[in-house]
């Protein structure tokens, strides 16, 4: 079981339609959802994120702001932003990105011609096994 | 690429007759050392003029040298400058040094070099300076510097007379001074403007596309002159010599 | 910002602009393109007052002052500059036009270029970083930037990128760029405008344009669709479709593919050369 460590890896898919701030925010969303951003750790400054993605600043102040009134991150004036990890809203948030996620996988299954009865089995079959690129807690999911 | 360099050839060829001119400039030379009545074994005051002179179509003729040389156009004109910022920070200068040189011939030779040299080096600069904008050789602005200085002269002449016949209570070392001013004046504002008006709309673009208005003013003008001058002579001018 | 109105240019016979207009708002992001020579360098240069008007103005926010240059950073593929100038030279000389007491020359000291150089013995990237040197340091409102990232190598190219960043993370700034490669300026870039025989054909936001051009696979040419452009193979074709909306999403027969600054971009000029 790996923890994966520090500030989340951004990719940005030019290709996509989805837009650019919409794509970093579920980024940044994803990365705290899943602990990777811890309560109360600062969030790579506006600035720095600007040149590291190579992104206008605006669309950082756009995706900050998004956050933060979605309050999933808090700012301290001039000294960055950080975490908040509102345990309803995490757990609600958490919830949608699940069923989001689960929703994708099944349409996927289906579409190829598995029956619900099927799926139900491959999930109970790759739970025991263990998916090896993705983080397990072993006290299950809240 | 063969009509490129047949036309490079023929225009080499103009300008290697604008050699040939350098012939009527010491003709120009001799007769102001002739009336100033400077002494001619003084190798020092025709020195003094044919420095002078040859620095005045140097100095008018090469205002944009380095900008044409250093395809700085774009970035000159990028700059927070007025155009007359540009031109008033190229002419004093060199005005200025012209005027230095002149001061110490003056000085040198005597009062006389001045009322005689003077106001033709004046001629001589701005008229350079004033076809330096649409003509990109030297040589060429050498050949049309001289155009303009024998207008002058005639001009000069052509003055002289009207002054004489409707204005004679001036002494008459102060006559030639006057009608010298007058001649400049009559030829280098024309030109002045046109030039003016040029550069104030100048640009990036080639030269041959902005050149309209300048040739627009400055033709007419030198055919009217010329032709005023022929016919002027025309009416009985005996006694005038060319 | 910058008020283009009825902007009319002529090249010697060809003219290039008729009765243009053009808004940019402050603070935006903008890039000018399409095919070469439609005059996209033409309208930067325009704006620079490097090239005047035949007809109509080029106005700029009062805030600039009188002689808005002063505040404008233009860098074109020119990069004209006096070339017998040595570098010190040159940053003087620019130091006293612009009256600026201090020249901040950390870009200049990244390329390793020797004061005493000449600056036609620079190469075309130490060129470009101190031209860009050269126009940071008069803290310009506007930048206006030609195409030259083309010419320098991937990490000056980046250096370049990232000073305008920096500057957009601490200040609003203006910027129109001229571009035909997009790559790495895509995600800096908030408006596309498209230049055709010097008119705009296209004028939008980049997130709007993402979502109205899209690239079908299909057998058959989609009907009632606005094409740009196609590719065909042997099996399929690709159609590039605008505007699209999400309505549109069922009614097609065949895969909706979301596509790239670049990709659009060429959708477009595509059907301009068809």
């Amino acid at each position: 079981m790996v923890e994966l460590e520090g500030p989340p890896q951004i990719i940005i898919d030019a290709k996509s339609a989805v837009p650019v701030y919409e794509q970093i925010k579920r980024a940044i969303k994803l990365a705290i959802l899943s602990g990777r951003l811890k309560d109360g750790e600062q969030l790579t400054t506006l600035r720095e994120m600007a040149l590291k993605l190579m992104v206008n600043p605006n669309t950082i102040i756009k995706v900050y702001g998004q956050l933060e009134n979605e309050g999933f991150i808090y700012s301290r004036p001039g000294a960055g932003h950080y975490v908040r990890l509102d345990p309803a809203k995490f757990i609600q948030s958490k919830h949608e990105l699940f069923r989001e996620v689960s929703q994708d996988y099944i349409s996927k299954a289906l579409q190829l011609g598995y029956s619900a009865e099927q799926i139900l089995r491959e999930v109970a079959v790759l739970t025991n096994i263990g998916i090896p690129t993705a983080r397990r807690k072993d006290k299950g999911n809240d | 690429m063969l009509k490129k360099e047949f036309r490079d050839a023929l225009k080499r060829f103009v300008e290697s007759l604008a050699i040939l001119f350098i012939i009527p400039l010491l003709y120009i030379v001799d007769k102001l050392v002739t009336k100033a009545g400077l002494d001619f074994a003084s190798y020092r005051d025709p020195g003094f003029v044919i420095t002078l002179v040859i620095y005045a179509v140097y100095a008018g003729g090469t205002v944009f040298q380095s900008e044409r040389k250093d395809r700085a156009f774009e970035y000159l004109f990028s700059l927070p400058l007025t155009r007359r910022e540009i031109i008033l920070s190229k002419i004093l200068p060199r005005l200025g040094l012209l005027l230095i040189l002149g001061g110490v011939a003056t000085i040198v030779v005597g009062r006389g070099f001045l009322h005689e040299a003077g106001i033709i080096v004046f001629v001589i600069f701005f008229s350079s300076l004033f076809l330096s904008i649409g003509v990109l050789s030297i040589v060429i602005n050498l050949f049309g510097v001289m155009l303009m200085c024998l207008i002058f002269s005639q001009g000069e002449r052509v003055f002289g007379y009207l002054l004489l016949k409707f204005g004679g209570n001036f002494a008459s070392h102060l006559g030639p001074v006057v009608a010298q001013f007058f001649s400049a004046a009559v030829l280098l504002v024309p030109f002045g403007i046109a030039f003016w008006l040029t550069f104030k709309k100048m640009d990036v673009r080639p030269l041959k596309l902005q050149m309209r208005t300048y040739y627009s003013i400055i033709l007419p003008i030198i055919f009217v002159l010329t032709l005023l001058i022929v016919f002027f002579f025309r009416k009985s001018m005996t006694g005038f010599q060319g | 910002m910058i008020e283009i109105r009825g902007l009319s240019f002529s090249y010697g016979k060809t003219k290039v602009f008729r009765n243009f207009d053009l808004s940019i708002p402050e603070g935006q992001v903008c890039l000018i393109t399409g095919i070469n020579g439609v005059g996209k360098s033409t309208l930067l240069r325009l704006m620079a007052g490097v090239l005047r008007p035949d007809q109509g103005e080029i106005r700029y926010d009062a805030r600039l002052g009188a002689d808005p240059r002063r505040k404008l950073g233009f860098v074109s593929d020119a990069l004209s500059l006096y070339e017998s100038m040595s570098v010190a030279e040159a940053i003087g000389f620019h130091k006293s036009v612009y009256g600026l007491s201090s020249f901040d020359d950390s870009l200049v000291r990244h390329t390793k270029i020797s004061y005493s150089q000449k600056i036609r013995e620079l190469s075309v990237g130490q060129r470009t970083i101190l031209h860009l040197n050269l126009i940071l340091s008069l803290e310009p409102e506007v930048l206006l930037v030609d195409e030259i990232i083309h010419s320098i190598d991937a990490y000056l190219r980046r250096i370049f990128l990232e000073q305008i960043v920096q500057i957009l993370s601490k200040r609003r700034l203006t910027v129109v760029m001229v571009n035909v490669n997009f790559h790495d300026i895509e995600h800096l870039i908030e408006r596309v405008i498209l230049l055709k025989s010097g008119e705009i054909t296209v004028d939008e936001n980049i997130e709007d344009l993402k979502a109205k051009v899209k690239r079908i696979n299909a057998r058959n040419r989609p009907e009632s669709l606005n094409i740009l452009s196609r590719i065909d193979y042997s099996d399929h074709s690709e159609f590039f479709i605008y505007p699209f909306n999400e309505g549109l999403r069922g009614a097609i027969e065949g895969d909706i593919f979301d596509l790239n600054l670049t990709e659009i971009v060429s959708a477009f000029i595509g059907g301009e050369y068809a």
